[in-house]
């Protein structure tokens, strides 16, 4: 079957950057599913992409579709014709339903009978009348969010040419309302005669476009490195500004250029922060340190550089000599003076603005600080005090990204403690440091979960406008990694008493379910997250919990089994006895010292001691396997007694004692839930058999 | 280019030679060609709609007492509105800035996503800044929505910053130094007006004062729609946004004030684009 290549392309007025790859993709995905519905097979597509230009090279396509032919079964041959064999109208509708002629009748023999069969043939098609047929609407009837409208049509942007290439052959067709053409365009709408699809990218990159998103990056890296060796200089390359960049010019263009000194007695980070917000620009260090030189990135082959140059220089500067003046504006007001302003900052939900909220968090970190940090309570208030006050900074107003950064530059100005200061760079950045950020980033975050679920916005994969799963992320690693552990029923207590019960475990229950996901991330398999979700009260514990038992079934597997059995067979007692429950005692009673009981009773007493002074040290590898060690004292109880007994008072008893031994192993996990098939059997042919089992 | 002026008459000679009724900016404050009748009722006709006109637009916010050389409370917008716009609309604008004596091929021309959006008017736009060597020079915009009416017929919106035009054709680094004329700097012409304004908004006005006069205002705009003359009703919206600009330079407002006045603005605008587009 012949074959050729088959490019598709739309040259668009710039698409925004976010839009570029979806559209192409979905582009790619459309019409391989056209060619697949209709029989025509490819081999390969490569997607292509920038600011002006999306296009889908498919490989391979065949040209035609071969002829078919098919019978379709018809009605039983004696009600196809009347006693005159003239059709009746049974036939005739079989016929019209079918589009066949009386002439593609054939009559055949079946196990019902004789039947009448109409053979149809679908022709031969060509593929490139279908591409005509099918594709323009295919491509206008795309659907994607935030699209122009225009001329009837919608689209991320207008489309300004189109280009169906076909194998050597440009298909003319009518699409978004103009005629397609034999050519590309470049920026200046000049045609750009394209003789294949093979040739596609090199053509263009002769006119300077590249189209492969990736091979712009390259090239922007490589100038990069040329002008870093150059002036051993290193560029500072911040991976969102590299997307960006590349998904703003067809062919990148890297310069470097200086800008006055005087710029640089401002903090580094809000010299880079303007450089890039503004004018989208790389900064430069020297030995670790900003430098006064920044890299820009022009469209199109190298030109009147000098000129160019100067120009970007005078931008930069003029916008660094605004964000020196709103630095000097904020730090003659004082970072602490802001905190009255925040009264004119809206916020979502709960807290009607930032002052509120500000003032729900200090009184939610007096009250844990007063728990878990006495000593350092005043910091702790200070930095939750001065958290969000740089949020009504202009510099913040100017440059959100700054929230944090700009907070602890401007405390510094104000002479505040330096603990108090990076406190509040640690608290809005999340990252664990001590005490006052740790109480501070943690309550500040759980408020705002709190204030969007108790204004109904619920965070899901598919929507979260808000970044609710970031701040609950945020809110998990603070949780897991301070030295503080931290307790539900106490941020229950001091921090969700302003909401409803119903928003408090929304929260939570949506804290557990990032939490599961973190531990999955972590490395933790999905067997040991459930058998150590039913507790969440110091997610801290139950983290370090989770990943012991991860260890231990990857080193110690054996232990892991018998505690996992010994767990089991408890669970199993209990769960019959549950109708009897209620008789169980506080403690073993009635017994001498040599009953099985208060020989039990005695073991566990001693065994959990030491297990929980191991887990209270934060040895929780070590607890855990100690939990073995219950299980022969457990097996040995279970052979010498019958749980359930007639007399209430044994069966008490002995009850009690199961949910004694079901408590300790209950404070780490169900071990029950954790699975220990051995993969090892399926897998290399060897069989590790675990001795213990067969026992 | 040697001054502000010719730059004003080589785009009206390029617009006009392109099919463009120049019209003049319109006096009543505002902070952007668009609140020029010229825009944002003419864009609700049927058919085409090509114009070209020289706004001085007002952000009280932006005052700096005319000692900061990028930033100014008035400026200077050239605005083009072609309706529909023409396939080759962005050739068109090109072309212009040829006009005015950039060339393109020399400099780095970027178009960068920027959406527009006015919320008083219930507009909303997509589209691009145009910059220059890193220089936003122009606005370019596709609405899409105006007095919260989705439009068929898509106009095309370039709104160019004239100063920053001017500094970047002479090089200059302080916008009170261009030239206005080959005689006339632009400090002389706004330089004092620059100042004055400053003080007032900054420090002269009564919040409460204003307020009254928005109240003023509000009324009469209420009363000339139920009368259905939306043009003077038109008129006091322009001021109703030009007043509540300067309450809020004034720091006039808290958030949920603030919030209910544009809500305000964007109503009576609704209401009067309606009328407009209805009564023939």
């Amino acid at each position: 079957m012949k074959k050729c290549d088959f490019l598709v392309e739309l040259c668009v007025e710039d698409f925004p950057v976010s839009s570029q790859s979806p559209v192409a993709r979905e582009i790619a995905s459309r019409i391989a599913e056209l060619f697949e519905g209709e029989g025509i097979s490819f081999s390969e597509n490569k997607v292509l992409f920038s600011p002006r230009r999306i296009a889908v090279i498919f490989k391979g396509v065949s040209r035609e579709i071969p002829e078919k032919k098919s019978l379709i079964k018809g009605p039983p041959s004696r009600i196809s014709f009347d006693s005159d064999g003239h059709p009746t109208e049974i036939l005739k509708g079989f016929l019209r339903k079918n589009s066949a002629n009386i002439d593609d009748l054939r009559e055949r023999n079946t196990e019902k009978g004789k039947y009448v069969f109409a053979e149809i043939r679908s022709p031969a098609r060509r593929t490139e009348n279908i591409i005509r047929e099918k594709i323009p609407r295919l491509l206008e009837n795309l659907k994607f969010p935030n699209s122009m409208r225009w001329n009837g049509f919608s689209f991320p942007r207008p489309v300004r040419n189109v280009l169906l290439l076909f194998g050597r052959k440009p298909l003319r067709v009518k699409c978004f309302g103009i005629n397609s053409s034999a050519s590309s365009r470049d920026f200046y709408q000049r045609p750009l005669k394209v003789l294949s699809p093979t040739l596609y990218e090199k053509t263009l990159e002769r006119r300077n476009i590249i189209v492969d998103a990736e091979k712009r990056k390259e090239r922007i890296l490589s100038a990069f490195s040329e002008i870093s060796e150059r002036s051993e200089e290193e560029i500072k390359i911040n991976g969102k500004l590299l997307a960006e960049t590349v998904g703003i010019c067809e062919y990148p263009t890297a310069v470097d250029a200086d800008f006055d000194e005087r710029f640089l007695s401002i903090p580094a980070e809000i010299v880079e922060e303007t450089l890039k917000v503004h004018q989208k620009c790389f900064s430069v260090l020297k030995d670790g340190k900003i430098s006064a030189k920044f890299v820009f990135v022009m469209d199109g082959i190298s030109r009147n550089v000098s000129e160019i140059k100067a120009n970007y220089r005078r931008c930069v500067e003029a916008r660094l000599e605004d964000t020196v003046f709103f630095w000097k504006e904020d730090t003659s007001t004082g970072l602490e003076k802001f905190f009255p302003q925040l009264s004119k900052i809206n916020t979502i939900g709960l807290y009607k603005n930032l002052y509120e909220k500000s003032m729900a968090l200090m009184a939610s970190c007096a009250a844990l600080s007063a728990i878990y940090a006495p000593e350092k309570k005043d910091k702790i208030l200070k930095t939750a005090k001065l958290l969000n006050c740089d949020q009504a900074s202009k510099l913040v107003y100017e440059f959100p990204q700054l929230h944090g950064t700009a907070g602890y530059y401007l405390s510094q100005e104000a002479g505040i403690d330096g603990e108090v200061c990076r406190a509040i760079l640690d608290a809005v950045s999340g990252k664990p440091g001590n005490a006052a950020s740790e109480i501070v980033g943690l309550v500040d975050r759980l408020n705002t979960l709190k204030s969007f679920f108790h204004a109904g916005i619920v965070p899901t994969s598919s929507k979260d406008p808000f970044g609710g799963r970031r701040v609950a992320d945020e809110a998990i690693k603070i949780l897991i990694r301070s030295q503080i552990p931290f307790e539900i029923s106490k941020i229950k207590k001091f921090v969700f008493g302003d909401c409803s019960e119903d928003v408090f475990s929304k929260v939570i229950d949506f804290l557990k379910d990032r939490f599961a996901i973190f531990l999955k991330k972590n490395g933790v398999s999905p067997d040991v997250i459930s058998a150590v979700a039913g507790d969440f009260e110091i997610p801290g514990k139950r983290f370090l919990i989770a990943v012991a038992i991860e260890k231990i079934k990857k080193e110690n597997k054996n232990v892991l089994s018998e505690i996992a059995a010994a767990h089991r067979r408890v669970e199993n007692i209990l769960k019959q006895a549950a109708d009897v429950r209620a008789e169980v005692p506080a403690e073993v009673f009635g017994l001498g010292e040599n009953s099985a009981e208060k020989k039990l009773e005695t073991f566990l007493k001693e065994i959990s001691g030491e297990i929980f002074s191991l887990a209270r040290n934060g040895d929780f590898e070590h607890a855990i396997l100690k939990l073995a060690e219950i299980k022969p004292a457990l097996d040995r109880f279970f052979d010498s007694v019958l749980i359930m007994d007639r007399d209430p008072a044994v069966r008490g008893n002995r009850l009690f004692l199961v949910s004694e031994a079901d408590a300790v192993f209950s404070a780490f996990a169900r071990f029950a839930e954790v699975r220990l098939e051995n993969k090892a059997r399926r897998g290399s042919g060897k069989q590790v058999v675990d001795k213990k089992e067969l026992i | 280019m040697r001054n502000l002026q010719e730059i004003i008459l080589k785009l009206s000679q390029y617009w006009s030679d392109r099919g463009c009724l120049l019209a003049q900016g319109y006096d009543v404050e505002k902070g952007a060609g668009t609140f020029n009748p010229m825009t944002f009722l003419k864009i609700f006709d049927k058919g085409k709609w090509f114009v070209a006109f020289v706004e001085p637009s007002r952000r009280p916010q932006d005052g700096r007492y005319g000692e900061n050389p990028f930033r100014l409370y008035k400026h200077l917008q050239y605005q083009v509105i072609l309706k529909p716009a023409p396939r080759d609309c962005r050739n068109f604008y090109l072309g212009s800035l040829k006009a005015i004596g950039i060339d393109i091929e020399k400099h780095d021309i970027r178009f960068l996503e920027d959406n527009w959006e006015s919320p008083t008017l219930g507009a909303w736009g997509l589209g691009w800044e145009v910059r220059c060597d890193g220089l936003e020079i122009t606005q370019f915009t596709y609405f899409q929505q105006a007095g919260g009416i989705d439009l068929d017929e898509i106009p095309v919106e370039l709104t160019y910053g004239l100063e920053r035009i001017a500094m970047f054709l002479s090089g200059k680094k302080n916008v009170f130094d261009i030239d206005w004329s080959d005689d006339v700097k632009y400090a002389e012409v706004r330089k004092r007006e620059e100042r004055e304004f400053s003080r007032y908004y900054f420090e002269k006005v009564s919040s409460d004062d204003i307020f009254k006069i928005f109240a003023e205002f509000e009324k009469e705009t209420e009363r000339l729609i139920s009368d259905g003359l939306v043009l003077p009703a038109y008129d006091c919206l322009l001021k109703l946004s030009h007043y509540f600009n300067i309450i809020d330079a004034s720091g006039g407002f808290d958030h949920a004030t603030r919030t209910l006045f544009v809500k305000k603005i964007r109503s009576f605008a609704g209401r009067i684009a309606e009328i407009y587009r209805s009564k023939k």
